[in-house]
C-alpha cells in the first residue's frame, strides 16, 4: 500500500511538474530572433537642423489605416538611404486627464497634413510644416491607449469635396480642408471611430451604430451595431463594409447597407479588406475571410496563446505582429503570393506594433535600446529579409513617443503624442 | 568486436573528429552575415542555409561518429579493464550518449521555427546529467589508460573533460565554439588513430 501510495505521489509530482511547464509553450513568441532591432544610426524626431523640401512629396495617406479596407499599405516608395528632418512643428495641445498628451496619427493629402487632439484638428503645409489653421473646438474622440503605440485621439479623415472628417465625442464633424470651418454635423452617433471616406460616401462606427453619410452629411443609413469600446474604424471595400462586432464580423452592403452577412470570427484586431479578402487577428491566430461572404479561407496560427494583431497588406506580403501571453511581440512577414501565406522572416518587436508598408519596406512603431535609455521609434524593415533599414526615434518620455506615421511618396509623417509633427525624407 | 570493425569504427573517429571542428567554425567566416531578422527559407545552398541546414546535419553525424568511437575502444579494451575501469567506462559512454542525445535535441529545437520551450528544457536536463556522468567516467578512464602507458588516449580523455568546459567559460568573440571544439577534435582523432592501430596488442588496464 506503501509503494503504491509513493508510486501514485511520484508520478502526480512528474506530472505537475510537466504540467507547470506546459504553459511556458504559449508564453514566448515563436519568432527565433529574440533581439530587438539595432539600426547603426538613428535619425533624432526632435533635434538637429531641419532642410526643408524644394518641392513636397506626392502620395496620400487619407485615414488612419491609409486606406478604406485599413491595409496600412502605401502605393509610394519610402527611402532606403540617409535621411534628413524636413521640418518639424510643435502644437499647442489642451490639457487633458491624459497630461496634455493627446496627438492623434497624422493624415495627409493634396499638400496638407492634418491632426487632431482631444479638442480641435491642426492643419500643416506638408512642404514647410507651417500651421494653416487650427479648428475650432469638436471634441474628437480619445480613447484609452492600452499600449504604448496607441494615440489617445482618433485620426482625422480627408473626405470626398474637400472636407476632412472627424470622429467625435457627439457625433461625425466635417471641416472645409481650406480654412477648418465646420461644415456640418451629424450628431446621431456618439464617440465616433475615426471615419472612412470614400469618394462618395463616409462610414462612421459609434456606440452602437455604424452610420453611413454621404458626402455633404446627410445620412444614407444606419445600422446598430454592438462594437467594442476600443474605437477602430471599420474596413471598407468596393461593395461592403465590415465591422467588428461583439457578436462576431458583420458585414453590410456599402450602398444600401443590408446587412449581406455575420461570422462568429471575434477579431481582437482592428479588420483589413483587401483584394475581395478580409483579414482580422484574435487569440486563435490571423484569419482571412471572404469580405463577399464572411466565409472563412485559412487561419495562420503559431501555437496556442499566441494571438496575432495589427495586419498590414500589401499586394504581395501580409504583415502581422504576434502577441505572446506573457513576452515580447515579433512581426510576422507572410508571403502571400501562394494564395495561403508562407512566412518569410520574423523579427523581436518587443513592445511595439506594425503600422503600414510600401511594396519593399514595412514601418514598425517599437523601442529601441533598453531600461531608461530605451527611446520609441519609427523602424523600417526590408520586405524581403527583414533588413533593419533606419529608424526614426522620438524619444523615452510618453510626450516623445510616436504615433503611427503616415506614408507618403519619399516622405513619411509622424506625430509625437506630445504635439510635435515631424516630416522626414530622403537626402 | 573483430578487427575490421574496429578500423571501421576508428576511421568513424577521425572523421567525427574532423567533423567536429568544421561545424564550429563559425558561420561569419563562410559569408553568413548578421541578421536583423529570422529568416524562414533561405536560399538553397546560400551561406545562411548551409548554416540553418547543413551544418546540424552535420553536427549530428559527427556526434554519432563521436559515440561510436568512444564505444568501440571501450569494446575492443573492455577485457582488459579492471573493475573501476569497467565502471568508469560505463560511466563515460553512458554520459556521452546523454550528451549525445542532448546535443541532437538541441540542434533539432533550434533548427525549428517555433521554439520549443519544453523540448529544451527536457534536452538541457539530459545534457546536465549526462555531463555528470561523463566528466567522472572519462577523468578515470584516461588515468586507468595513462597508468597502462598509452599516453595519447589516457591524456586526451583526462584532459577533454576539463579543456571544454575550461575554454567555453574562458572563450570570447566569434570564434569560442571552434576553440571550445578544438579539444574534443583531438581527442577523437587519437581514439581513432588508436583503433586503427595494427600493432595493438591487449594490455592490462588497472
Amino acid at each position: 500500500m506503501d509503494t503504491n501510495r509513493r508510486r501514485f505521489l511520484r508520478g502526480a509530482g512528474a506530472v505537475a511538474a510537466l504540467g507547470s511547464l506546459g504553459p511556458l509553450a504559449g508564453c514566448s513568441s515563436s519568432c527565433p530572433d529574440s533581439n530587438p532591432p539595432a539600426p547603426e544610426e538613428p535619425v533624432s524626431l526632435l533635434a538637429g537642423a531641419t532642410t526643408p523640401w524644394q518641392s513636397p512629396p506626392t502620395g496620400r495617406w487619407p485615414v488612419e489605416y491609409g486606406t478604406p479596407g485599413n491595409t496600412g499599405y502605401s502605393r509610394g516608395s519610402l527611402p532606403t538611404g540617409e535621411l534628413t528632418v524636413r521640418w518639424r512643428t510643435s502644437l499647442s495641445l489642451p490639457d487633458t486627464d491624459a497630461g496634455g498628451l493627446s496627438t492623434s496619427s497624422p493624415v495627409a493629402a493634396d499638400g496638407s497634413v492634418y491632426v487632431a487632439d482631444a479638442e480641435r484638428v491642426h492643419a500643416l503645409s506638408l512642404a514647410t510644416g507651417e500651421i494653416e489653421w487650427r479648428s475650432d473646438r469638436i471634441d474628437p474622440t480619445t480613447r484609452v491607449a492600452t499600449w504604448g503605440y496607441e494615440a489617445d485621439t482618433v485620426a482625422p479623415a480627408v473626405g470626398p469635396q474637400g472636407r476632412i472628417v472627424v470622429g467625435t465625442k457627439d457625433g461625425v464633424v466635417a471641416l472645409d480642408a481650406s480654412d477648418g470651418k465646420r461644415v456640418w454635423a451629424a450628431h446621431d452617433v456618439q464617440n465616433a471611430a475615426s471615419p472612412i471616406a470614400t469618394d462618395g460616401a463616409i462610414y462612421a462606427l459609434g456606440a452602437g451604430y455604424l452610420l453611413s453619410l454621404g458626402p455633404d452629411g446627410t445620412e444614407r443609413w444606419r445600422r446598430a451595431v454592438s462594437s467594442s469600446s476600443d474605437r477602430r474604424p471599420p474596413a471598407v471595400s468596393a461593395r461592403t463594409v465590415i465591422v467588428p462586432a461583439e457578436e462576431g464580423l458583420r458585414g453590410f452592403d456599402a450602398r444600401s447597407g443590408e446587412e449581406q452577412w455575420t461570422s462568429p470570427l471575434h477579431a481582437t484586431s482592428h479588420v483589413v479588406a483587401a483584394d475581395g479578402t478580409g483579414f482580422a487577428g484574435n487569440y486563435d491566430g490571423l484569419h482571412a475571410f471572404s469580405v463577399a461572404s464572411g466565409s472563412a479561407r485559412w487561419t495562420y496560427d503559431r501555437g496556442s496563446g499566441r494571438a496575432f494583431r495589427s495586419p498590414v497588406v500589401t499586394p504581395n506580403t501580409i504583415y502581422a505582429v504576434e502577441q505572446p501571453g506573457e513576452a515580447g511581440a515579433a512581426v510576422f512577414a507572410l508571403d502571400r503570393s501562394e494564395g495561403t501565406p508562407s512566412p518569410r522572416w520574423c523579427s523581436y518587436l518587443g513592445s511595439g506594433t506594425i503600422t503600414g508598408a510600401t511594396d519593399e519596406q514595412v514601418l514598425a512603431v517599437t523601442s529601441l535600446g533598453t531600461g531608461p535609455d530605451s527611446a520609441r521609434a519609427v523602424v523600417s524593415f526590408s520586405r524581403t529579409r527583414g533588413a533593419v533599414l533606419w529608424a526614426l526615434q522620438g524619444g523615452s518620455f510618453p510626450r516623445n513617443w510616436v504615433n503611427s506615421p503616415a506614408l507618403l511618396d519619399g516622405a513619411v509623417i509622424i506625430t509625437t503624442r506630445g504635439g510635435t509633427v515631424v516630416a522626414v525624407g530622403g537626402e | 568486436m573483430d578487427e575490421r570493425h574496429t578500423r571501421v569504427a576508428g576511421t568513424t573517429s577521425v572523421l567525427a573528429g574532423c567533423l567536429t571542428v568544421l561545424v564550429s567554425v563559425p558561420p561569419r567566416w563562410y559569408g553568413v552575415s548578421g541578421t536583423d531578422s529570422y529568416l524562414f527559407d533561405p536560399v538553397l545552398f546560400s551561406p545562411l542555409w548551409i548554416s540553418r541546414t547543413l551544418v546540424p546535419a552535420l553536427a549530428v553525424l559527427a556526434v554519432v561518429g563521436l559515440l561510436v568511437g568512444l564505444a568501440a575502444l571501450l569494446l575492443r579494451d573492455w577485457q582488459s579493464f579492471g573493475r573501476l575501469r569497467r565502471w568508469s567506462a560505463l560511466l563515460a559512454l553512458i554520459g556521452f550518449l546523454a550528451l549525445s542525445l542532448a546535443t541532437v535535441a538541441l540542434l533539432v529545437v533550434g533548427n525549428q521555427s517555433g521554439t520549443s520551450v519544453l523540448g529544451a528544457l527536457f534536452a538541457l536536463a539530459v545534457g546536465g546529467i549526462g555531463a555528470l556522468l561523463f566528466v567522472p567516467g572519462a577523468l578515470l578512464l584516461g588515468y586507468g589508460y595513462l597508468r597502462a602507458g598509452n599516453w595519447a588516449v589516457g591524456g586526451s580523455l583526462a584532459v577533454v573533460p576539463i579543456a571544454v568546459p575550461v575554454l567555453g567559460y574562458v572563450g570570447v568573440g566569434p570564434a569560442s565554439g571552434l576553440v571550445t571544439a578544438l579539444p574534443i577534435g583531438v581527442t577523437w582523432t587519437l581514439l581513432g588513430r588508436e583503433l586503427l592501430r595494427t600493432d595493438f596488442e591487449p594490455r592490462s588496464v588497472p
